[in-house]
């Protein structure tokens, strides 16, 4: 009996064999951490200071650029160039005049060749303000749709802008729109936001011009 | 044949008490890195759909359930939930228990928490499949699922812990603290994480904050630290040499502790987010190059010396190979949180590249070094080929390294051509499209190496005790599988013989 529990961790052994054939629990060494990983660490932490300090936003909740105050050293913003922004205000122009400015033969006059585009300045800016009514005839066709307001849709640099830009596209060709005109006209019309009809209009034309 | 050093003498009792502790742990580890490979096919099968989808659209796209904005977040879960988490949760139980030298507390009770951790991704991949997935990345699983995850990550803290306070060993050795941390950080990472984005404890912007608080530290403070005690266990217990410097372990352990929560927000550069949280997020990733610096000195000087015995061990060649793309995944993943190099990579095949060197160059090797050298221990037997291995280690090596140099490349161009207003869209895609396939050939090779590894495990635990001698190295040659399975029938059916 006794020589067989002498035996017994031989016989255990002998079927792990996977677990005796390996080497002892890890140990750890105790060589020094050296000095240059040491300085290495220096160095991330002060980067890591810098670039803080550098991009903070202002540590506020509101503020999404890391860097505000290096915009607000670089001076006054750059102009808008009118002729991109006028492309962009166009868009809400296309469903009648369309893409390429001409309009839908028989219901929507075309911009490309009218007088009343590449004209009075001060006229063009009175059919944005209040919009108008046909019958009203343009390049020698009779159009007798109804055109809405723009006023309380765009300020006016939007509404000089796209002035400009239809004025300057498609083969028209005339002088810039200022936004300073656009704030007259709409200040002139303030208290007048009746639709237009091709009289009304003329008259309006006309009494400035006197 | 080359064989490894032979241990020093230990006594048969320290022998036979480490007999004792694998044999504790052989049902829940068994069970959870089976599951955690069968995921790994899964999870490999998800991949190849929406990589070949993102060069050929038409591939499986009138199936609803196969659409790319379903199948690629089921990939992603998982290879998380599935595979990675499964993978560390077996690999934590085992080494715990090892290095406090007792025996895996309740067994039982942590086998059917695998199993209901199977549940919970079985349950979250239908629903994902079935449209009622959510849009926020690595918590895609519909709030249901929560339970699932968060009782068993509770249950493995209980035995981790447990096992720490009853502990037989003197010394705490550098894993445990990484093991302990890791097991503490999950049920608080995950509980905050649901509780914030789907529960409503936050709105808006700070949902997208947690979500990323939780998607990067998934990642570096639950599988990263697992990964990293597993390579501090086996190079030295592999090659028989300790730990280069104990005050460097101490140092790694601590600054990544501190600085890895922070990482979280470089996730969001560019976004609505103010921009001092993107700034800390930053900082703290660049930070992360410390702890990276303090292992791979420590694992590449223990490693000096003894390089040779690459060629023979397994599980000290994939936890190597893991334990270098550490170093190069997390260099890589710091300099990528600066927002200069987010102005070119962000949105980008890039940061998928750097995923994969990460979550699989490091961190996947490392855990299939682990079962190699585990399932033996557990199942008290021996892998069946050294071709399958081989064939493992290659596929996945050379088919990793192609995808995320690959990608990295190519995503860096990407980025550069989509700056760049004179370049239209379309052309960028076209320039990425080469690219795009050679992933779905590299993602092929890793898949090849995933069956292999997945024959490799089915019969070490299909089959009790095969008669063998030695383990299986790369230069182990022994009978094929079946051949030896025939020899074993023969040999047995002659001992019947004889006894009648």
């Amino acid at each position: 009996m006794s020589s067989h529990s002498d035996d017994l961790p031989d016989r255990v052994l002998s079927m792990h064999e996977q677990a005796v054939r390996e080497m002892e629990e890890p140990k750890d060494g105790s060589t020094a951490t050296p000095v240059a990983f040491l300085l290495m660490c220096f160095f991330f932490t002060a980067w890591g200071g810098y670039y803080i300090a550098d991009n903070p936003g202002n540590w506020s909740g509101q503020e999404y650029n890391e860097r505000p105050a290096h915009t607000a050293f670089s001076g006054p913003p750059a102009p808008t160039d009118p002729m991109l922004l006028g492309k962009e205000v166009f868009s809400a122009c296309t469903q009648c005049h369309q893409l390429d400015g001409k309009g839908v033969a028989g219901t929507y006059p075309p911009l490309v060749g009218s007088e009343y585009v590449t004209g009075d300045e001060r006229r063009l800016a009175a059919i944005l303000m209040n919009g108008i009514n046909g019958p009203l005839v343009v390049n020698g066709n009779t159009y007798s749709s109804e055109m809405p307001n723009w006023r309380s849709y765009f300020k006016d640099e939007e509404l000089a802008a796209v002035m400009t830009y239809v004025r300057n596209t498609w083969g028209n060709n005339a002088a810039p729109v200022s936004k300073e005109i656009v704030a007259k006209v709409r200040a002139e019309l303030a208290a007048n936001s009746t639709t237009w009809t091709a009289e009304t209009l003329a008259a309006f034309t006309k009494g400035e011009s006197k | 044949m080359m064989s490894l050093p032979e241990g020093p003498n230990e006594s048969k009792l320290q022998q036979i008490s480490r007999i004792r502790i694998d044999d504790s742990s052989r049902v829940p580890v068994s069970l959870w890195f089976a599951s955690s490979v069968f995921w790994l096919l899964m999870g490999s099968v998800a991949a190849l759909i929406s990589s070949v989808k993102m060069h050929n659209p038409d591939f499986l796209g009138n199936i609803e359930w196969l659409t790319f904005g379903r199948i690629r977040p089921v990939h992603l879960d998982i290879v998380f939930f599935g595979w990675s988490s499964m993978a560390a949760v077996g690999c934590l139980l085992w080494l715990q228990a090892r290095l406090c030298h007792v025996r895996l507390p309740w067994p039982l009770l942590l086998s059917g928490l695998a199993m209901v951790w199977n549940v919970g991704v079985c349950v979250g991949v239908m629903a994902v499949l079935a449209g009622h997935g959510s849009s926020i990345e690595y918590l895609e699983f519909p709030a249901y699922c929560a339970p699932f995850f968060a009782i068993p990550a509770l249950g493995v803290l209980a035995a981790n812990v447990k096992m720490y306070v009853t502990k037989e060993s003197q010394h705490t050795y550098v894993s445990q603290w990484y093991l302990l941390a890791a097991t503490v950080w999950l049920p608080i990472l995950y509980v905050t994480a649901m509780g914030c984005t789907y529960f409503g404890l936050v709105q808006g912007v700070s949902q997208a904050i947690t979500n990323w608080w939780f998607g990067h530290n998934a990642l570096g403070l639950w599988v990263t630290p697992i990964a990293v005690a597993t390579a501090y266990y086996l190079i030295p217990k592999v090659t028989g040499k300790p730990v280069h410097s104990y005050h460097l372990s101490l140092l790694g352990f601590w600054s990544l502790a501190i600085f890895y929560n922070w990482a979280g927000t470089h996730h969001l550069t560019g976004g609505p987010l103010p921009a001092w949280t993107i700034t800390v997020g930053v900082v703290g990733s660049m930070m992360m190059f410390i702890p990276v610096i303090t292992v791979a000195i420590n694992h590449h000087m223990t490693m000096r010396g003894v390089f040779h015995m690459l060629k023979t061990s397994p599980t000290l060649r994939f936890t190597v190979f893991g334990s270098v793309m550490y170093t190069v995944a997390s260099f890589q993943g710091s300099l990528e949180a600066l927002r200069s190099h987010q102005e070119i990579t962000h949105f980008t095949q890039y940061t998928i590249g750097h995923a994969h060197l990460g979550l699989y160059g490091f961190f996947s090797m490392i855990m299939f070094g682990a079962m190699y050298y585990i399932f033996p221990r557990i199942t008290n037997n021996e892998w069946s080929s050294a071709r399958l291995i081989k064939v493992h280690f290659w596929g996945s090596s050379i088919g990793v390294l192609a995808y995320g140099i690959g990608l990295c490349w190519a995503g860096w161009w990407q980025g550069v051509m989509m700056n760049d207003p004179a370049i239209p869209f379309l052309d960028t895609v076209a320039y990425i499209r080469p690219y795009l396939i050679m992933r779905s050939v590299s993602g092929t090779g890793m898949t090849i190496a995933h069956i292999a590894f997945a024959i490799s495990v089915w019969r070490i635990l299909s089959r009790h005790h095969f008669v063998m001698s030695g383990p299986t190295l790369f230069t182990t040659t022994r009978p094929a599988w079946r051949e030896f399975v025939n020899e074993q029938e023969k040999r047995e059916q002659a001992e019947l013989e004889a006894q009648s």
